[in-house]
C-alpha cells in the first residue's frame, strides 16, 4: 500500500525520499499493472516528472513544503484539466481537450499536488461497474475477474492498486462510495454545495458532487479542506461558516465517546450478503466498545429512493446532455449531414453509448408533455419527503450507519445486460444525494475475502462528525494491519 | 403506460438504429415498471413545497475573466468542428 499524505510529506521533508523517486515508482507501477487493470485513460508521464523535479528543487533550496505539495493524485476523466483530454469515457468527447481548469483542479494546483493522469469511468458517469466506458472496463485490483464498482471505478482502482495516493472522483448516486467499498478504500461524498462543481462534466446537476478517494480517512479530510468553499463559477456552491469547517487534529484524535449513531431499520432488509451483515455487525460492536450509543431509527421513504432517483437523474441528464449536439465541440457529423437536424441526430447517435442513450430517452420521456407531473413532479415531492426523513432522524442522532453496498464486488459482465439490477446497485447510496447530505464509505474491519465497506451519513455540512466517527474505525483497522 | 421509442428519440434528437430500437423497447418497459413504484405513494397529504429555496447569484459576465487563460477564446475555437475566419460554421437554420 502507498503511504498516506502525511507519511509522504514527512518523508519528503526528512529527505528520506525524493518526490521524483516516488512519482517514478508510481509511474512504473502504472506502466506494468495498468495494462491489465485499465484504471487510467491518460497518464501524464513527463509532466508529472517535471512537476516532481520542481518540488524537489524547492526542497533543495530549503523552502518549506505545503502538506499537499508533491502528493501524486489521479483525477476522474469527467473533471477538466486545461490542456488535457476530458473524455468522460465517451466517444462523444474522445478528442475533446479541456479549455480551462475545474475549480477543484485550480485549488489542487495551487496546493502543489502532482497530477498523474485521468481515470476511467462509466460513460458520462452513468453506471455502477465502469463497464460502460467507451475505452474498456476497469478491473478490480483485488480480483481481476470482478468490477471495481462505478462510476468512478478508475479512480478507485488507481488508489486500491497503488497507482495513485489520492484520486478525485464524482458522486451522483453513489459513484464515489460504492467503488470505494468494492475496492477496499475510503471514499467521501461531501454535502451538496460544499465543493464547487465548476469544470465537472455535468450528469445530474442537482445531485452531482466532487469528492476524494484515499486509503486513510484523514487524507480525505485534507483533500476536502483544500477543495471546498464558495465559488462564483458555481451558483450552488456554499459559503461555509466557521462551525462547519474541519478541525483535522480533532478528527485525528477520533474522540467519539457519547456520540449517537442511528441504524435505519429499512436498510437492513433481505438481500444483504451474510458476509456484509457480519462485517457491519463487527463495526457496530467496535463502536459500542468505544462508547458510541446505537439507536434504531426509521427512514420511511427509503424504498422510494431508487425509483425517485431514476426519474430526477435522467430528467437532468436529458437536459444536460442536450449540449452535445455536434455543433460547438465533441464528436460531429457536420461534414456528413445534409441539414441541421441531421447534424444533431447523427452526432448524438454516434457519440453516445447505450447507457447515456437509455437515460437521455428516459429523461426525455418523463419530462414530456402529459407525463411531467406524474413522473418528475411526483419524484420531486418524494425527494422532499426523503429529505424530511433525514432531517427528522438527525434531530436524534449524530450519524446514520448502513452498508455501502449489499454485497462485495460482482463479476465482470454479471449485470451488464440488466439495467434495473445495475440501478439497484445504488440502493444504499442514492438517498444521500437526494437529500444533499454527506456520506462516506470506509472499509470494515473484515480482512478476509473481498473488501466490504460501511457507510456513514450525517446532516448537511456535518463532515466533521462524519470524519471523526470514520477515523475511529480507520485507526483500529490500521493498528490491526500494522500488527499483522 | 404508453411510450413510443421512435417518438421519444425524435424529441431527444437522436437517430435510432433498429438494434437500439429493440433494446430500448425491452429496457423501457422494465425501467418504467420499476419507477412506477412511486405511483403507489399517496402524496395528497404531502404539503412540503417543491419550489426552489436556494438564492442564486446575480449573473455577471466579465471580459478577460481572470479565472480563465488569456488564450481561452483560441482554445474554444480549436474545439469547434468547422470554423471560418474565427466563426463557427453551422448548417442553415432556415430552410430555403
Amino acid at each position: 500500500m502507498l503511504p498516506s499524505i502525511e507519511q509522504l510529506h514527512q518523508s519528503y521533508t526528512n529527505s528520506q525520499t525524493t518526490v521524483k523517486k516516488v512519482v517514478e515508482d508510481i509511474l512504473a507501477t502504472i506502466q506494468t499493472k495498468d495494462k491489465e487493470i485499465n484504471s487510467y485513460t491518460e497518464v501524464f508521464n513527463s509532466e508529472a516528472l517535471a512537476q516532481a523535479e520542481l518540488v524537489d528543487a524547492k526542497l533543495a533550496r530549503g523552502e518549506k513544503l505545503g502538506l499537499l505539495e508533491g502528493i501524486p493524485i489521479s483525477v476522474k476523466d469527467a473533471i477538466l484539466i486545461e490542456g488535457h483530454k476530458a473524455t468522460a469515457s465517451s466517444r462523444m468527447l474522445e478528442n475533446y481537450t479541456a479549455t480551462y481548469d475545474a475549480t477543484v483542479i485550480k485549488k489542487l494546483k495551487e496546493a502543489g499536488v502532482i497530477f498523474l493522469g485521468k481515470t476511467n469511468l462509466d460513460e458520462f458517469a452513468m453506471g455502477a461497474s465502469t463497464e460502460n466506458s467507451a475505452f474498456g472496463a476497469t478491473l478490480n485490483p483485488n480480483d481481476i475477474e470482478r468490477v471495481p464498482g462505478g462510476s468512478s471505478g478508475g479512480s478507485a482502482a488507481s488508489v486500491a492498486g497503488d497507482m495513485a495516493v489520492i484520486s478525485i472522483g464524482s458522486d451522483t448516486g453513489g459513484s464515489i462510495r460504492q467503488p470505494a467499498s468494492l475496492t477496499g478504500i475510503v471514499g467521501l461524498k461531501p454535502t451538496y454545495g460544499r465543493v464547487s462543481r465548476f469544470g465537472l462534466i455535468a450528469m445530474a446537476s442537482s445531485l452531482d458532487q466532487i469528492g476524494p478517494f484515499a486509503h486513510r480517512v484523514i487524507d480525505t479530510a485534507h483533500i476536502l479542506e483544500t477543495i471546498e468553499g464558495k465559488d462564483n463559477m458555481d451558483a450552488t456552491s456554499a459559503n461555509l461558516d466557521t462551525s462547519q469547517l474541519l478541525d483535522i487534529d480533532k478528527i485525528r484524535q477520533a474522540e467519539i465517546k457519547g456520540m449517537k449513531i442511528g441504524i435505519p431499520k429499512e436498510y437492513f432488509i433481505d438481500g444483504i450478503d451474510d458476509s456484509v451483515r457480519k462485517a457491519i455487525d463487527e463495526v457496530i460492536e467496535t463502536y459500542k466498545t468505544l462508547g458510541v450509543e446505537f439507536v434504531e431509527v426509521s427512514l420511511p421513504h427509503t424504498e422510494y429512493a431508487v425509483p425517485t432517483y431514476y426519474i430526477i437523474m435522467p430528467a437532468e441528464v436529458s437536459t444536460n446532455l442536450a449540449r452535445f449536439d455536434g455543433i460547438r465541440y465533441g464528436l460531429s457529423e457536420l461534414q456528413n449531414s445534409q441539414d441541421l437536424q441531421e447534424v444533431y441526430r447523427a452526432s448524438r447517435a454516434k457519440g453516445f453509448g447505450n447507457e447515456p442513450l437509455r437515460r437521455i430517452m428516459l429523461g426525455t420521456y418523463v419530462l414530456s408533455s402529459g407525463y411531467y407531473s406524474s413522473y418528475y413532479g411526483k419524484a420531486k415531492q418524494v425527494q422532499n419527503m426523503i429529505r424530511q426523513d433525514f432531517t427528522n432522524v438527525f434531530k436524534e442522532v449524530d450519524a446514520i450507519l448502513t452498508p455501502t453496498s449489499p454485497h462485495t464486488a460482482f463479476k465482470i459482465g454479471e449485470k451488464v445486460n440488466d439495467p434495473v439490477s445495475m440501478y439497484l446497485e445504488d440502493i444504499f447510496t442514492v438517498a444521500t444525494n437526494l437529500a444533499g447530505i454527506p456520506g462516506i464509505s470506509v472499509p470494515t474491519l473484515s480482512n478476509s475475502g473481498l473488501p466490504i465497506g460501511f457507510q456513514l451519513m450525517s446532516n448537511h455540512f456535518q463532515e466533521q462528525k462524519l470524519l471523526t466517527l470514520a477515523q475511529a474505525i480507520d485507526n483500529i483497522r490500521y493498528d490491526k494491519l500494522n500488527n499483522q | 403506460m404508453n411510450y413510443d421509442v421512435q417518438n421519444i428519440a425524435k424529441l431527444a434528437h437522436i437517430n435510432l438504429s433498429s438494434e437500439r430500437n429493440n433494446m430500448l423497447n425491452q429496457d423501457f418497459g422494465n425501467i418504467l415498471d420499476y419507477v412506477n413504484t412511486l405511483t403507489s405513494l399517496d402524496l395528497e397529504a404531502n404539503t412540503i413545497p417543491t419550489y426552489h429555496t436556494q438564492t442564486l447569484r446575480e449573473d455577471i459576465a466579465l471580459d478577460n475573466n481572470p479565472r480563465f487563460s488569456l488564450n481561452i477564446k483560441e482554445n474554444i475555437i480549436q474545439e469547434m468542428p468547422l470554423v471560418e475566419e474565427g466563426y463557427l460554421v453551422v448548417k442553415s437554420v432556415l430552410k430555403k
